[in-house]
């Protein structure tokens, strides 16, 4: 599934407002691809950590959860899992203006979708 | 280059072990070269005296201890310490254990190593925890310690202890002999009647001292049935009106009973409540955010498990045009659980919360990890985090001033909408 999500975040056009992201997988590793040094990968890191955190949390309090959205004064955090339990963290503008909303939304459902290459 | 005094971290390492308390002490002292300042506790009982005589800058703590359970200890050490990183330490590591210590405060929980490795590794994840500072604001941070939660920690450990608790100038005291509560005392009050009062008190500061004999001991009975039965006076306290006691001796306690808060300048008249015009104003942004969300164009709908939503907006939900079709697959919505807290996690306003203490603590714990998330990076202050899970909705919005939760779900049509030509 790795494999076929790397190749998916290589294919996949950045899309405007998009200031970082990064996938973290269920063996707590991370892809991360910023676009700004005010989102290091260290620190995007700690971020999806925090994340998964969140997820599991909620799961506990039976409140399963796909999409979060984590609204700062800065920037906005978008999380969606799948149900193999990888997440998608996006950090984008917070100025909807800037943001091409269709075009996430479309990366955010075809994350979810991603399937295993054949073979 | 020495490490000065002031820059050693102070770590408090807890667990019922004292063979893995000694060797801890040994090698993280030896890994931290001296830059740790490590003591240790046998049990809560101890941990918390330590907590109360040393500005710790990290407690780890072995929630699998005997006795006392570890995920309601952690949750006090959440109220009493907000300002403390608390790492579960412990041989017993499973998501749903994760998940809730996590969701009691745990910035951190790990596994107890069993090489040299694995103790160069734990040092290494404790050490960067330990450099993080909290920032100020509402940390979720918590409803005061309950003086309850403190005297059952001391009666389980079996302990013997004074808690001294202070209210504006009056001081009280409950003295507890191995395990058991065998006085009180409040002003002219003794035994029962003072514990009772105590307990009644809805602010104040509290300390534990070194046990000392009493003078004399006034109250007998388990801790259990105390417990229980200054929680009935003060349920009857509180839901009198004009918050007057008074009891079968016609004692008239305060109606003006003193908050909690740590600075001296609130006010000590009965605790605030927020301002109506500050609560509606709260909860209706809230509202606005949870009602209009279905209506919104701007972004893509939700996208559910189990009801598919078309990635199109809403062909049109206005509001001045009622008599336009209103999108089938974009669900009314109708709110279903309200919740408002203070900064302290004082529930200010409830509407049908099923278990108000668990939406509490999930504030706190959004709080914390809002914070968390955000370190290294320059994201500014947080103001809410937004959920989607199928047809249900929750906003949980966090300020200086309190929190705000709401839940909402598709509300069942009761009526056909059709679709336009």
């Amino acid at each position: 599934m790795k494999d076929a999500i790397k190749q998916w975040m290589t294919q996949t056009p950045r899309v405007r407002g998009v200031l970082a992201y990064g996938v973290r997988f269920t063996d707590k590793t991370s892809i991360n691809e910023t676009y700004s040094r005010d989102f290091p990968i260290v620190a995007l890191e700690n971020t999806w950590r925090c994340i998964a955190d969140a997820y599991q949390v909620l799961t506990l309090h039976r409140f399963p959860v796909a999409r979060m959205q984590w609204i700062y004064e800065n920037a906005v955090l978008t999380c969606v899992r799948r149900n193999d339990g990888i997440i998608l963290g996006l950090f984008v503008t917070p100025n909807r203006r800037e943001l091409d909303s269709k075009e996430l939304e479309r990366q955010l459902t075809e994350f979810q979708s991603i399937r295993k290459s054949a073979g | 280059m020495s490490t000065t005094a002031l820059q050693r971290r102070r770590i408090l390492f807890l667990d019922d072990d004292a063979a893995f308390l000694e060797m801890i002490e040994r090698v993280m002292g030896a890994l931290s070269n001296a830059s740790w300042e490590i003591f240790t506790a046998q049990n809560t009982g101890k941990a918390l005296a330590t907590l109360q005589d040393n500005t710790m800058n990290m407690v780890v703590v072995d929630v699998q201890m005997p006795v006392v359970d570890g995920l309601q200890f952690l949750t006090l050490l959440n109220r009493r310490h907000p300002n403390l990183l608390k790492a579960v330490l412990t041989g017993f590591a499973n998501d749903n254990y994760r998940a809730a210590c996590l969701s009691s405060g745990a910035e951190m929980f790990l596994e107890k190593p069993k090489t040299t490795e694995g103790f160069e590794s734990l040092f290494a994840t404790l050490n960067e925890l330990v450099k993080w500072q909290p920032e100020e604001g509402f940390r979720g941070v918590l409803r005061r310690v309950g003086l309850p939660d403190v005297l059952q920690m001391e009666c389980l450990s079996r302990n013997s202890s004074i808690l001294e608790v202070t209210a504006r100038k009056a001081t009280g005291r409950i003295f507890i002999k191995d395990g058991a509560i065998i006085h009180a005392v409040f002003g002219s009050r003794t035994g029962e009647e003072a514990f009772n009062y105590l307990l009644a008190l809805k602010g104040g500061e509290f300390k534990l001292r070194s046990f000392a004999e009493p003078p004399e001991k006034t109250i007998e009975g388990s801790w259990e049935f105390l417990l229980m039965e200054a929680a009935r006076l003060r349920d009857e306290i509180e839901s009198t009106a004009g918050q007057e006691l008074v009891s079968d001796t016609t004692t008239v306690i305060e109606t003006e009973i003193p908050t909690v808060e740590a600075a001296a300048s609130e006010p000590a008249s009965a605790e605030p409540l927020v301002a109506e015009e500050q609560l509606n104003v709260s909860i209706e942004s809230i509202f606005q955010r949870v009602s209009t969300d279905a209506r919104e164009i701007e972004t893509a709908p939700i996208e559910t498990e189990m009801a598919p939503v078309t990635a199109e907006p809403a062909v049109a939900v206005q509001e001045d045009t009622p008599e336009d079709f209103v999108d089938v697959e974009m669900p009314r919505r109708k709110i279903d659980e309200v919740l408002v807290c203070s900064s302290h996690g004082d529930v200010l306003y409830e509407w049908q919360c099923r278990n108000s203490d668990v939406w509490v603590n999930f504030l706190e714990f959004v709080s914390q990890k809002s914070r968390q998330a955000s370190q290294g990076l320059v994201l500014g202050r947080f103001d809410r985090l937004e959920i989607q899970s199928g047809d249900a909705r929750m906003i949980a919005h966090i300020s200086a001033n309190g929190g705000t939760l709401v839940r909402s779900s598709a509300a069942v049509s009761d009526s056909i909408e059709t679709k336009p030509e």
